[in-house]
């Protein structure tokens, strides 16, 4: 029989038995990703970065340009399962505190915090991209959005929305000294669920009968709602429910700015984070993975609601089972900055993929208690009118039903205007 | 392939000690061509296998594979009493032959040969091969207003390619050694090898050697198969898998050695109406039982005969009892009794008739009486 030998792509494994060799395919060669790389222009030796516009890899002084070698995945990106393996990992990570890495252009020994992932160094101003090299495959980022909105256009932004809005000062815009925005890549965790939820509950149908009132001597109808135990089904498909990965920005303003398409979601490129910052997740996948059940499990819970044909229910109770659940581990761009107005400082974020911005207001509330004052004035005028025309002659009536429409009305507006006013100040 | 098989036959005329350690008369099948090793002579002994004909003495084509290695008998012949007597209980109407008695008496213990082939295995492999993770999943119970979190553990598997040589020497690999082995096996059931012993010539004494009508190199390819099969079963281990799928192996098979291994089975038979005769085998180690259990239609028509005459009797006193009503009034009852009891009596001889031909039905449908027929 002819020597064998082993294709070029199998590398030899051990083997447990003698007498037999174990050839597996070699593992994918160390990613580009995965080394610390340093960012210089390959032409003229400076610092180079990720530029917006050109879509790349920029060169400020000579126009050099290189595009990443990344493809648009979209949501078809690939999704991990939540293999005990890879939740040992993450623990890992989570006990280093901070590394040190050696830049290449100066030889200057850097310290950085274990959750950055980029850093420019302090003498040379290299910029570097540098993932752990000794974490578990899983446990790194696959998959980001780049920017897409320029550095240039968010204070335009910043100036525009802080002209919006008539309960908050109007010399905000004017007067607001918004700092410099820092385009930093966030981590956010997707996660996928099939659930198939099995509910039981007494469910009670409502039903018209007559009866014969004594006290009035005639037939009357009531309605009466028989109860009856019911059970159902539903299945639930939840696809790339996001979840923050970092607990170091504010959760408020992230959701409000957190609606990022997923269909521009691409491979992990080092040359995305060139220049720009970069955070490592401090949200353990497992804590994240909490938070998300929850949200799913409510999800879950809504459509066996909706599943039950009547909305008089009682004892409910149901057992979620999850299935195929996946996860992904991806970096979403975001800016984030600051800016005082008389000696206090407020959070602003940009959404670095379609612009949504968001962030802390403040808000005169004079304005918003006059406004309040006016939805409520008119409900309770009326009242207050009909009250002694009722005593009179039972003409007050009108005024009181009118009145108290009127209030129920303005306080829903009021309310509303008072939590917008308080949502603009929290952070 | 090498082999020591070539011309390893002997005939008749030459001796069966070199092989078995004892001398040994060989007799054969007209009907079913089995042939049969015995130490004593016989007389008017049926085939074990087909129980059509009895054996007689004639040329044999003897083997030269020495034994090997025999699985013995655990059950005792007289251990099998009940077993026989709920074979034989199953049928309401059975044939006179078929009794629990003529079973017993007729139970003859036969040695199933297989082959055992040794062989030095060399050449390259490639599989899918399986490794066991673990998944962390979860099920979350809502009630009373809270939820309550239960975590659940999955084991999955992971498919990864894996190639490789292999030259690993494999011993006792077992192959049927006659063509009527798979029938038997699949009606008694597998045989427990890990209690087979060295051969030694007292251990067949009184026992019938069936001999090998499948050659060495008619049974290779399903030796060669088990031999790919126990190779395949190192492979995985060698990776250090838990599954494997889609092997494949290109192999050299040398140093061939045959030798034979020795089943337990016990036969007996018993003859239906007609004079025809079934066989029935009793596995040696287990006990259990296998064979056509054949109801009888005459034994059916005599329990009719004996039915409708009662019926025709009852009802010709009924009509005695309606005839003289008038002189004793209370007879009309007893008449309208004894005419139900007719019709009733009538009914059921229907049953005696059906139910033999629907059983005979059910175990042709069941793949035993029509094979042993055949056979």
């Amino acid at each position: 029989m002819a020597n064998w030998t082993p294709p070029e792509n199998y590398l030899e494994v051990n083997s447990q038995i003698e007498g037999i060799s174990v050839y597996a395919p070699r593992p994918e060669i160390v990613a580009r990703s995965d080394k610390p790389t340093t960012y210089t222009c390959p032409k003229c030796g400076a610092s180079t970065k990720f530029n917006v516009s050109a879509g790349g890899i920029a060169c400020e002084h000579c126009g050099y340009t290189s595009k990443p070698d990344s493809i648009t995945v979209g949501r078809s990106a690939e999704e991990l399962e939540f293999t005990l393996d890879t939740l040992k990992a993450e623990k890992w990570l989570k006990e280093q505190n901070r590394r040190d890495l050696t830049c290449e252009q100066c030889g200057a020994v850097i310290s950085i915090p274990a959750q950055s992932l980029t850093v420019t160094c302090p003498f040379c101003a290299s910029n570097r991209v540098a993932l752990h090299e000794s974490i578990g495959h899983d446990i790194k980022p696959k998959f980001l959005i780049p920017f897409k909105i320029q550095p240039k256009e968010v204070q335009v932004l910043a100036k525009e929305w802080l002209g919006k809005g008539w309960y908050h000062p109007e010399e905000l815009s004017q007067q607001a000294r918004i700092n410099q925005f820092a385009g930093i890549y966030l981590p956010f965790w997707t996660f996928d669920a099939n659930i198939t939820s099995n509910w039981r509950a007494e469910v009670g149908y409502e039903k018209q009968e007559r009866y014969y009132d004594s006290s009035s001597k005639s037939w009357k109808t009531r309605t009466r709602i028989d109860w009856r135990w019911e059970s159902g089904q539903v299945h639930v498909r939840i696809d790339d429910l996001l979840v923050k990965g970092t607990a170091k920005v504010s959760k408020i303003i992230l959701e409000r700015i957190n609606a990022f398409d997923m269909h521009d979601l691409q491979e992990f490129d080092p040359d995305f984070l060139a220049g720009w910052n970069a955070q490592h997740f401090d949200v353990q996948l497992s804590i994240a993975w909490e938070e998300g059940k929850a949200l799913m499990r409510e999800t879950a819970k809504e459509k066996c609601y909706q599943d039950i044909p009547s909305r008089h229910v009682r004892n409910f109770s149901a057992v979620a089972d999850f299935s195929d659940e996946v996860w992904r581990y991806i970096l979403l761009p975001v800016y984030i900055s600051a800016y005082k107005f008389k000696d206090e400082t407020f959070q602003i974020m940009i959404n670095g993929q379609n612009g949504t911005i968001a962030g802390q207001k403040p808000v005169e509330w004079w304005k918003v208690w006059i406004a309040i004052a006016g939805m409520l004035i008119p409900g309770l005028g009326l009242g207050l009118i009909g009250l002694p025309l009722l005593l009179l002659n039972g003409l007050g009536v009108f005024p009181i039903v009118l009145g108290g429409i009127l209030l129920a009305v303005g306080g829903v507006f009021a309310f509303r205007l008072y939590k917008q006013a308080t949502d603009s100040e929290a952070a | 392939m090498t082999t020591n098989i070539t011309e390893s036959i002997l005939h008749e005329t030459e001796s069966t000690q070199d092989v078995w350690g004892v001398a040994l008369h060989p007799f054969g099948c007209p009907t079913c061509k089995q042939a049969f090793l015995v130490q004593n002579e016989l007389n008017k002994q049926r085939c074990p296998y087909c129980a059509q004909e009895i054996l007689t003495t004639q040329s044999v084509r003897l083997r030269t594979e020495p034994p090997e290695a025999v699985v013995p008998y655990k059950i005792q012949k007289s251990a099998l009493k009940a077993t026989l007597e709920q074979f034989v209980a199953d049928v309401w109407l059975r044939p006179d032959d078929f009794t629990t008695e003529n079973l017993a008496q007729r139970l003859t213990p036969v040695f199933l040969p297989m082959w055992m082939v040794d062989s030095q295995m060399h050449g390259f492999w490639e599989a899918e091969t399986g490794f066991d993770y673990e998944v962390k999943s979860s099920k979350e119970a809502y009630q009373n207003g809270s939820w309550i979190s239960i975590p659940v553990i999955e084991k999955r598997i992971r498919w990864e390619k894996r190639m490789g040589e292999l030259s690993r020497k494999y011993n006792n690999v077992t192959t049927p050694a006659t063509s009527q082995h798979s029938e038997i096996i699949e009606k008694i059931g597998v045989f427990d090898l890990s209690y087979s012993r060295p051969y030694h010539f007292q251990i067949i004494e009184g026992i019938f050697l069936n001999v090998p009508d499948q050659t060495p190199e008619a049974a290779w390819p399903i030796a060669r198969s088990n031999m790919d099969r126990a190779a395949e079963q190192e492979c995985m281990k060698a990776a250090g898998a838990q599954h494997i799928r889609g092997f494949n192996i290109h192999a050299q098979y040398d140093l061939l050695n045959w030798t034979q291994l020795l089943l337990p089975v016990y036969f007996t038979h018993y003859c239906d109406d007609e004079g025809i005769h079934y066989p029935v085998y009793i596995h040696g180690q287990t006990g259990r039982i296998a064979g056509p259990q054949i109801a009888s239609s005459k034994k059916g028509w005599r329990w009719a005969g004996l039915s409708i005459a009662l019926a025709v009797l009852l009802f010709l006193t009924s009509l005695f009892f309606f005839a003289f009503n008038t002189v004793i009034p209370g007879l009309f009852v007893a008449g309208v009794v004894f005419s139900v009891l007719a019709f009733g009596s009538g009914a059921f001889s229907l049953i005696p008739l059906i139910w033999p031909w629907q059983w005979n039905r059910k175990q042709k449908e069941r793949k035993i009486y029509q094979k042993t027929v055949s056979s």
